[in-house]
């Protein structure tokens, strides 16, 4: 991977992380601290506390949730992946261009990973059972 | 099924990691029911490995619809998985990360062996946890400044199945098996750094 190909590629892993793996993960943290004003939500936040979850508990639901988002957009990108004859990610170049983002890459499943670990504001499920933290840490430099 | 031994067949000894001997066996049908053809070859081949393998493994290609190349690995203590080539749809977990061999003149993704997903949901396989592992380990050995050997593949290999909750054994064995698989392809080390920084 290099040049424009790599540069689209990892636009693309941002997108994916902001705009899908983010966006569900902020989604399910405002049902859990009470921000979300769906009625359907404040429902199952009543229900939760009804069910009287402990600290720990909740943060392995946490966990739970967040490896399903991680889970999803794995098996999506894989699925995509293995019936490339029938679907593909294509990025549209500004000059005009057009290329399948999963051909031109290093296999997206891995990518997906590294793209969490450049552009996600969200731990992984594991980091956050093992840190305690839900929000990555990043240097000052980044 | 009629039958010939042919003892070292796959006399391959290559740094000491595998010396094979097998026998090859045709006939019309393979009895294990996993690979479904008409017509099929089936070549065993015991396998020994310094890593720690000592696999026992058949490999079948399958003549019909679609062909398919298979190998079966089994372990010393009975655990067995079906190899397959990689041919979509359906396709699988490469068991050598595909995007580490791309640029090798020899190397075919299609002819590569992997798991289908049929056979990760049969043994409780999960992918996402091996994608996982393999990009931790991937970018770990990037920055170590250290070069991607195939012995620095083959570990990679056998870390994500273990991470994806197969046994150490029998991740080696698979690892074993596909790895002298890729050398009867004529690949024999890795080329690419998968997701090199950059």
């Amino acid at each position: 991977m290099k040049g424009k190909h790599l540069d689209i590629i990892y636009r693309f892993g941002k997108d994916v992380v902001v705009q899908a793996r983010d966006m569900t993960i902020r989604g399910s943290l405002s049902i859990l601290d009470g921000t979300a004003n769906a009625p359907r939500y404040k429902d199952m936040l009543k229900k939760m506390e009804e069910l009287a979850f402990s600290k720990e508990q909740k943060e392995y639901m946490l966990s739970l949730v967040i490896n399903s988002i991680d889970g999803a957009i794995n098996n999506l990108i894989w699925m995509m992946e293995e019936n490339n004859d029938k679907y593909a990610f294509v990025a549209k170049c500004a000059d005009g261009t057009q290329f399948d983002i999963e051909q031109k890459s290093d296999g997206l499943c891995m990518g997906q990973w590294e793209f969490i670990d450049e552009f996600s504001k969200y731990n992984t499920a594991d980091e956050f059972l093992e840190t305690g933290e839900l929000e990555k840490v990043r240097n000052k430099s980044e | 099924m009629s039958s010939k031994s042919n003892d070292n067949i796959f006399s391959l000894n290559d740094n000491n990691v595998y010396m094979s001997r097998g026998k090859i066996a045709v006939g019309e049908s393979i009895g294990s029911g996993r690979v479904s053809s008409s017509v099929s070859t089936s070549i065993e081949a015991k396998i020994l490995s310094s890593t720690g393998s000592d696999a026992r493994m058949s490999t079948r290609k399958s003549v019909g619809n679609r062909s398919r190349r298979s190998v079966v690995v089994e372990t010393k203590g009975g655990e067995e998985a079906v190899l397959t080539e990689y041919l979509r749809p359906g396709g699988g977990h490469h068991i050598h990360m595909k995007s580490a061999y791309k640029s090798h003149p020899s190397y075919d993704l299609n002819k590569a062996l992997c798991l289908s997903k049929e056979e990760m949901t049969r043994l409780g396989l999960d992918h996402v946890e091996m994608t996982k592992v393999q990009r931790k380990l991937y970018t770990e050995l990037a920055r170590s400044g250290k070069e991607l050997t195939r012995e620095e593949s083959n570990r990679i290999a056998v870390e994500a199945l273990i991470a994806g909750g197969a046994s150490r054994q029998l991740a080696r064995d698979m690892v074993a098996s596909a790895t002298w698989d890729l050398k009867l392809q004529g690949v024999r080390a890795p080329t690419d750094m998968p997701w090199g920084k950059r």
